[in-house]
């Protein structure tokens, strides 16, 4: 049994007028919850199609907890869950119908959980999921979703467009499913409070590239921010800049460390997750498409 | 025990539940031999990742404060009394605070002073 | 998977259902018409054509109703044959394309069924959707074509209502629809495309290749002079009007097959030249006109297709052998059904969501 969920490896994918991903090497170890972070059309939805099965990339392998893309047979499924954007549902079904579907598609299938979670947000069984708020209808998604207790959950900006009450039912719901069990969670998001809370991998893509993949923790520790023309002290060796901000007289860089640290080597402030995502995002903007 | 999470504060979650369940065995609201809420409750009451929840509360071990027993939960350890952890920690505190206010130093200026401090320190211990 | 796509095809099935018992209704009404009126034909006082002078008026309104609802029957046919096809059409558009228009492919290729089982379930509940709707149809048509007698039964349009082919005709339709929807994922334009395809593909294939399918018989027709209902004109005997007579003409002794295009006016042309100058030798008629009488055209016939070296003769499909080109047409079209369904399960496997 592999520790990595997801390996990407040189994963590229090109449609006809543009490249969508490019050069993409990730590994995403099990049981963390990871954020992908990025700008629209900066490749998220491209890449956790692929990871689910939808689209095979161009070029590249692609190992979904151990299982070679390619292979995609009915137990790699069952093992993976994914809700996509459009969240999407047969809308002329009734919820009840929904999860009749799902309970005929699926290996494994718990009755009892979605039934709990729906009656506890108010969701009546015999409602036309057409006739649901758009909330609504991300939690019914999500709740199928969980309900064939999946291995690994690939969830594409499952909070958007929620209001905050939902968001927070949507994470909540996530996050009790999470601390259920051995579970992998790949979510895309802009909201950087979410990762905060509930991510500990961060992923950040820009341009269809990925710029930035580590454990949270591990990435506000291994970044210092500089103020450049007032503190003269040295930079640690090793270190690179991630994003100059200096002008005439003073400025900001932001650092990243070669760990690790000794003791006394490095006094400078830690950056906020906002600082470092927005760096790393506004970087990809200064390397030279290929 | 009630969690709260602060996501702009630029603390770290975990640390954010350590410090506020030292707080609580401080101001005697929570005592020895109590339970500290499941990981399965904290989740119910804040959103936050379970992981965050389990690191605290080893944190919270390995600085002798409480005890995990296999089964039933985690508990504040027997011999923990209010305000003794941090009495002595408290008293320097309010000490230097009084010396830099009479130097005239502003409060933001203390908070960044203090947290140029913390961050080194995390660094240093890691 | 074939819950969920009888569940999501429910609305248009009911449609479809609504619509096919309306055509069978329509049907029914104007096949009892048709008998009643050639029934009270058939009884006194015209006596199927053997009337008293004094009927006359009575009995040719009579022949002419009879005639004018048969004739009428050409858009109606029209209509349901577009209908039928058009239902078909929705039903494969709406079970694979709708899929991937809506959205919802991308939840059911991420359940735990592989595509090709997706594939398999979806497609088995549409073409038997089809089919289970399809076949009273045809079987009333069946029925009615037997009584109202629209046109030879081998018109194309008649025949694809006529016996059970309208059964293959629709999965086909169904077939295509599934399979080009794949790649062609907006319903409305699929439809359309899937039924004027199919509906003129079977008229091409009908009216070109048709003899590819039954091989023809050869009539050689003996010019006889027949007293016609409507005047004194002269009768070849010819097929039963019930066959497929899709030549009419002249040939060279000896020559057999299927004529080539261009072939008819060759001969025919000059026929025509040899019948104008030997009317003008034998019966005074003037070069570039005039009147031969029914006796007269049988001789000019026979003289000149002698002289020529020609017989008259008919390429014609008999009646004997419809229900053999109903087998084949319908053995092609599941055959072309069968093969389309494979293309869309192999190509599933590499199409993107």
């Amino acid at each position: 049994m592999t520790n990595v969920a997801i390996r990407l490896t040189k994963v590229t994918k090109s449609y006809r007028r543009r490249d969508a991903l490019r050069d993409c090497d990730l590994a995403i170890p099990r049981g963390r919850v990871a954020a992908v972070v990025g700008s629209n059309g900066a490749g998220k939805s491209t890449m956790l199609r692929i990871m689910a099965g939808l689209t095979s990339p161009s070029s590249g392998e692609v190992t979904v907890l151990g299982e070679a893309g390619a292979a995609l047979s009915a137990e790699r499924l069952a093992r993976v869950g994914y809700l996509d954007q459009d969240r999407p549902l047969y809308r002329n079904f009734e919820v009840g119908e929904m999860l009749r579907a799902a309970a005929h598609t699926n290996r494994y299938w718990r009755e009892a959980l979605p039934r709990e979670q729906l009656s506890a947000l108010g969701i009546g069984l015999d409602q036309r999921i057409k006739d649901l708020s758009g909330g609504q209808q991300a939690q019914v998604a999500l709740s199928i979703c969980l309900a064939c207790e999946p291995e690994l959950l690939i969830l594409d900006e499952p909070a958007s467009a929620l209001d905050p009450a939902a968001r927070h039912d949507l994470l909540q719901l996530l996050m009790q499913q999470v601390s259920g069990g051995d579970v992998t969670v790949v979510l895309s998001t802009h909201a950087l409070d979410d990762v905060v809370a509930i991510c500990d991998y961060l992923i950040v893509m820009a341009h269809g590239r990925v710029v930035l993949a580590d454990d949270l923790e591990f990435i506000l520790q291994s970044h210092r921010l500089v103020r450049a023309g007032i503190d003269e002290r040295p930079w640690p060796e090793g270190a690179v800049i991630i994003q100059d901000q200096r002008g005439a007289r003073d400025g900001v860089v932001l650092l990243r460390l070669e760990l690790p640290v000794t003791p006394g080597e490095c006094d400078f402030e830690k950056p906020t997750l906002d600082e470092v995502v927005l760096a790393y995002m506004r970087r990809g903007q200064v390397e030279v498409p290929s | 025990m009630f969690f709260r999470l602060d996501l702009r504060s630029g603390v770290a979650p975990y640390r954010q539940l350590v410090a506020q369940v030292l707080n609580a065995v401080d101001e005697n609201r929570l005592r020895a031999g109590d339970q500290l809420p499941s990981v399965r409750e904290v989740v119910g009451q804040i959103t936050i990742n379970p992981n965050t929840v389990h690191r605290a509360y080893r944190e919270l071990e390995h600085l002798g404060l409480v005890e995990a027993r296999a089964g039933l939960g985690t508990f504040v350890c027997a011999h923990v009394r209010p305000g003794d952890e941090l009495s002595d920690l408290r008293a320097g505190l309010q000490r230097w605070m009084r010396e830099a206010r009479e130097r005239g130093i502003t409060d933001t200026a203390l908070e960044s002073l203090w947290r140029g401090v913390l961050d080194n320190r995390e660094v240093t211990n890691d | 998977m074939m819950w969920i796509t009888w569940r999501r095809l429910r609305g248009v099935l009911v449609a479809g259902a609504v619509a096919v018992l309306t055509a069978m209704a329509w049907a029914l009404y104007i096949g009892h018409t048709t008998q009643r009126l050639v029934s009270e034909y058939q009884h006194a006082p015209c006596h199927g054509g053997a009337f008293p002078l004094a009927d006359a008026t009575y009995c040719q309104r009579l022949q002419f109703q009879n005639y004018s609802v048969r004739d009428s029957q050409g858009p109606f046919l029209l209509a349901l044959a577009a209908v039928v096809l058009i239902i078909a059409a929705v039903i494969g558009a709406m079970a694979i394309a709708g899929e991937f228009d809506r959205g919802t492919v991308r939840w059911a290729w991420t359940q735990s069924l592989t595509r090709q089982r997706w594939w398999t379930d979806t497609s088995i509940v549409a073409l038997a959707a089809t089919a289970v709707m399809v076949t009273p149809l045809a079987i009333t048509m069946s029925w009615w074509e037997g009584v109202v007698q629209y046109s030879g039964r081998f018109d194309p349009l008649a025949f694809l209502v006529d016996g059970w082919v309208m059964i293959p005709v629709a999965m086909l339709t169904t077939a295509l629809a599934m399979t080009v929807g794949v790649f062609l994922r907006r319903p409305g334009w699929l439809i359309a495309l899937c039924a004027v395809v199919v509906l003129g593909g079977y008229y091409v294939e009908q009216r070109a290749y048709r003899t590819i399918l039954v091989p023809p018989h050869t009539f050689i027709a003996t010019a006889e002079v027949v007293p016609n209902e409507s005047g004194g004109q002269y009768n070849v005997t010819s097929p039963n009007y019930q066959s497929d007579v899709f030549y009419s003409g002249v040939r060279p002794i000896g020559q057999s097959g299927i004529p080539s295009n261009g072939e008819e006016f060759v001969w025919g042309n000059r026929v025509g030249a040899c019948q104008a100058k030997l009317a003008h030798q034998l019966f005074k008629v003037p070069i570039n006109g005039g009147y031969e009488s029914p006796a007269q055209m049988v001789t000019l016939f026979n003289r000149c297709d002698a002289q020529l070296g020609l017989y008259y003769v008919y390429l014609y499909i008999p009646e004997s052998q419809f229900w053999t080109l109903q087998d084949r047409e319908g053995a092609l079209d599941l055959a072309l059904g069968a093969l389309l369904w494979c293309g869309g399960w192999w190509w599933v496997r590499r199409t993107h969501s």
